[in-house]
């Protein structure tokens, strides 16, 4: 009975103190995390004063920012690093080693444990341009650490090691595959030639994440690569492939687009209509009026859409379309002529005349 | 009887709350260094098909629609299946979405009452609605299976708002591991939040007593009940109310049962068992990061009537999956899981009310001894523990509420919630059983105020 009666307080007294932490803790954390920001933002702006002076290492700011808690000067650094460029991020670089941070980083890189050198990876970029914990970090045994390192490249650090990171889009793990293209993506155009041999060659396990990077640069050079793919198995790819056509604007893409009007999936031609429509391809206007009969509603309004987009000939073949049989090729091409009448239906903006005779207006 | 009783549920609740407690320190240190995020933009991240099933929705499909279709997610489609129903829900959202009527084709792999019309808006390019003849819920929701074309698909109810990353972060597990079939996220409450574009942008504890006394006890069962599964490997439970799915493997096992009350949890159950007897692991994983908000009944008659049906859907599953109790071969859900809930979820209540019944009697005729006293206050309290623990551990792993007003407010809701509420249920899942024995098999009908009135 005493046992039981000592059990009943101490889980009374335990409640009491689980019910206080919970409404008054998250008070506490508010107050620390505010105080931890107000750190954060000094520091911050002490660093941007000292970029602006010529000797750093010898102001009031730079002993505050010295004295000031490591992981919060850390923070600014980094954030200050991805706002900076030219000379100013190389001043950064500068004091990044004035205050032992270079040293810190490379301290972290050796660790043992993966987390902490994930916290190099992510601090890297204060790290010099040839500095080897940098691709110490990209070659790490952790994908978590490598896609870290990828994330940290600049665009010029990429064009350095664009052949790796092309390499790392075949790496098993989708976290470095993605920071991969992520860094493909930011990369400068001048290494785009390897991206073509890339795409040339035969399919990898990164050739979607490839043919997504070449959708999403738009260079012209990067169609003939296209071409090798406007067959690949995955139904992902050949929309990637039909939506890259478009942003190349090269001749030849028009004449693939078209084929792929007639691929088995509406999500395929539904892209390759749209893409046409983007290229303004009048020759191929009556091929994608063929899609207004279409049974996917998605691939009708592509390519009513797309015909709009075209211009004039496009137009003459909507309203042909108003009197064919189908009833849904008739009704989209209605509707996308009704909305094309409703645009140019819109008021004409304001004249500065018009804004000079009613004050009203040049305010708003 | 009563001692040993009373043991067993407080260790079975422990060892999960401990389970919770490792998977959550777990999610932190993976947040923390995942990359995902970095990815959202991106389309390799798989299709998915959101599937609203509406049935007199009039009041809330709008904003549930447009929260749906204000979300990150950059590979998206939203099919909204109405069922029929007495409202204008149909109307609603033709005024909402500038609708117009589309060729009804899709691929009719299960079999659903017949659609009468498809739609597709003019002013949203991803959005289908579909207006069918009322066949229930899981003929609504096997609707969607057939005319959606995402790789996943998530079902979602009309009453429900998601987060904009939630999407995202229940996409994450499939992406990782190709043997999850399922994921689900946390489900709260809706009720007494500020929403704004179909968007909860600040969670407050409600002001009604049941409603935030059913907000305690929805973080409890998805920390203790869902997350505490996750590491143990006994998950058999995605809520109806916010779920991802592959398509494929749903379609393969016939899509949800018809005929089954408690769908959500039966789909979850067969798909884990067909995949222990295919000899293909079915992972069902829970994300506690992946948030969405749902109104949670207010009136007395609705929650009563809710908790009802969720004990007779409890009764029809395990009747329907007996085969998997105790047996080895189904894997932690046939050692773990379902036992769990034969007694914890099921058997429980029942011994709880023959203890409140006994315990009445004994004080009536006065040989209500100190030791019996002293054991129930223990049971109590340590339900209590058990459940301000939790909110605790959601206080510092989700920061859910902003003021200490409002996490006083859930203090006072726990302690209703685990001495008048607790009863309640009691109460009214005897009721649900005595309908299951009566075979029972209608939802009831539940008054919702919408995101509005809130």
């Amino acid at each position: 009975m005493t046992i039981l009666t000592y059990v009943l307080i101490a889980l009374i007294g335990a409640n009491i103190a689980v019910c206080t932490l919970f409404v008054f803790g998250g008070a506490v954390r508010d107050v620390r995390r505010r105080r931890r920001g107000e750190q954060f933002a000094t520091v911050r702006f002490d660093l941007a004063r000292i970029l602006l002076q010529p000797t750093e290492e010898t102001t009031e700011e730079f002993q505050r920012v010295r004295k000031a808690r490591r992981r919060v000067v850390l923070g600014a650094m980094q954030q200050l690093a991805f706002d900076l460029n030219g000379p100013s991020h190389d001043r950064l670089l500068r004091l990044a080693d004035a205050l032992g941070i270079d040293h810190h980083i490379r301290s972290l890189g050796r660790r043992t444990r993966w987390r902490q050198r994930c916290r190099a990876a992510q601090l890297a970029h204060l790290l010099g341009q040839d500095d080897p914990t940098r691709a110490k970090l990209l070659a790490d045994r952790h994908p978590t650490v490598q896609a870290y390192a990828l994330e940290g490249l600049s665009r010029s650090d990429i064009h350095d090691v664009y052949s790796l990171v092309l390499e790392m889009l075949d790496h098993r793990s989708r976290a470095v595959q993605i920071a991969a293209q992520h860094a493909l993506l930011r990369s400068e155009s001048r290494s785009l030639h390897l991206l073509v041999e890339y795409l040339s060659g035969p399919h990898r396990a990164g050739t979607s994440l490839a043919i997504e990077v070449a959708a999403s640069i738009g260079d012209p050079r990067l169609v003939v690569a296209l071409e090798s793919h406007l067959q690949a198995e995955k139904t992902d790819t050949r929309i990637m492939v039909a939506r890259g056509l478009a942003l190349g604007s090269a001749k030849e893409a028009a004449d693939m687009l078209a084929n792929m009007l007639a691929d088995e999936s509406a999500g395929v031609r539904a892209e390759a209509a749209s893409s046409l429509g983007r290229l303004r391809a009048v020759n191929k206007a009556s091929a994608i009026a063929q899609l207004l009969g279409d049974p996917s509603w998605d691939v009708r309004r592509n390519a009513a859409l797309a015909l709009d987009k075209i211009g004039p000939a496009g137009a003459l073949l909507l309203r042909r379309a108003l009197s064919t049989e189908d009833p849904f090729a008739r009704d989209m091409a209605r509707q996308v002529l009704e909305a094309a009448a409703a645009r140019t239906r819109q008021p004409a903006p304001p004249t500065l005349e018009d804004l000079r005779a009613t004050p009203d207006l040049l305010a708003a | 009887m009563l001692t040993v009783a009373v043991v067993v549920l407080a260790s079975a609740q422990l060892l999960l709350l401990i389970s919770a407690v490792l998977e959550l320190r777990h999610v932190a240190q993976r947040e923390r260094h995942h990359v995902w995020g970095r990815a959202s933009t991106s389309t390799i991240l798989p299709k998915i098909t959101v599937v609203i099933p509406a049935y007199n929705e009039e009041r809330t499909i709008n904003e549930a629609t447009r929260g749906i279709l204000a979300l990150t997610y950059p590979n998206l489609e939203v099919v909204v299946v109405i069922d029929g129903g007495s409202d204008d829900t149909l109307g609603e959202l033709r005024k909402g979405f500038d609708l117009v009527p589309v060729h009804p084709i899709y691929q009719h792999r299960i079999d659903t009452q017949p659609v009468s019309q498809m739609y597709r808006s003019a002013s949203e390019a991803t959005l289908l609605v579909i207006d069918k003849a009322n066949g229930g819920k899981a003929d609504a929701m096997n609707c969607g299976l057939n005319t959606g074309t995402g790789e996943l698909i998530c079902f979602i109810d009309a009453d429900t708002l998601i987060a904009p990353d939630a999407l995202q972060k229940l996409a994450v597990p499939f992406i990782e591991d190709e043997d999850v079939v399922a994921s689900g996220g946390m489900v709260r409450h809706a009720n007494g939040a500020v929403i704004e574009d179909g968007i909860v942008t600040k969670l407050r504890a409600p002001r009604n007593i049941l409603a935030a006394s059913q907000a305690v006890e929805y973080i409890r069962a998805f920390i203790v009940g869902r997350l505490g599964w996750n590491k143990l490997g006994g998950n058999l439970l995605i809520s109806g109310a916010f779920g991802l799915f592959r398509r494929d493997k749903l379609i393969d096992i016939g899509g949800y049962e018809h005929e089954s009350i408690g769908e959500d949890m039966e789909l979850v159950v067969r798909l884990r068992r067909l995949g222990y007897e295919n000899d293909r692991p079915a992972k069902v994983v829970f994300m506690t990061a992946a948030c969405s908000w749902t109104e949670v009944p207010e009136a007395l008659d609705s929650l009563a009537n809710q908790r009802g049906r969720w004990y007779r859907g409890l009764i029809d599953v395990l009747s329907r999956h007996k085969k998997m109790l105790f047996r080895p071969k189904y894997g932690a859900g046939g050692m773990l899981g379902m036992p769990y809930y034969l007694i914890v979820e099921f058997l429980a209540p029942l011994l709880e009310a023959l203890g409140i019944v006994l315990l009445f009697i004994a004080a009536v005729r006065g040989q209500l001894t100190t030791f019996t006293v002293l054991i129930v206050a223990c049971a109590y309290m340590a339900g209590l523990l058990i459940t301000t623990s939790v909110l605790l551990l959601d206080e510092l792993a989700n920061r859910t509420y902003h003021t200490a007003s409002d996490r006083f407010r859930l203090v006072l809701a726990a302690l209703f919630e685990q001495t008048i509420m607790h009863v309640a249920t009691v109460v009214w899942r005897i009721s649900g059983l005595v309908d299951a024995m009566r075979g029972r098999s209608d939802w009831g009908t539940m008054t919702r105020k919408g995101f509005g009135g809130s």
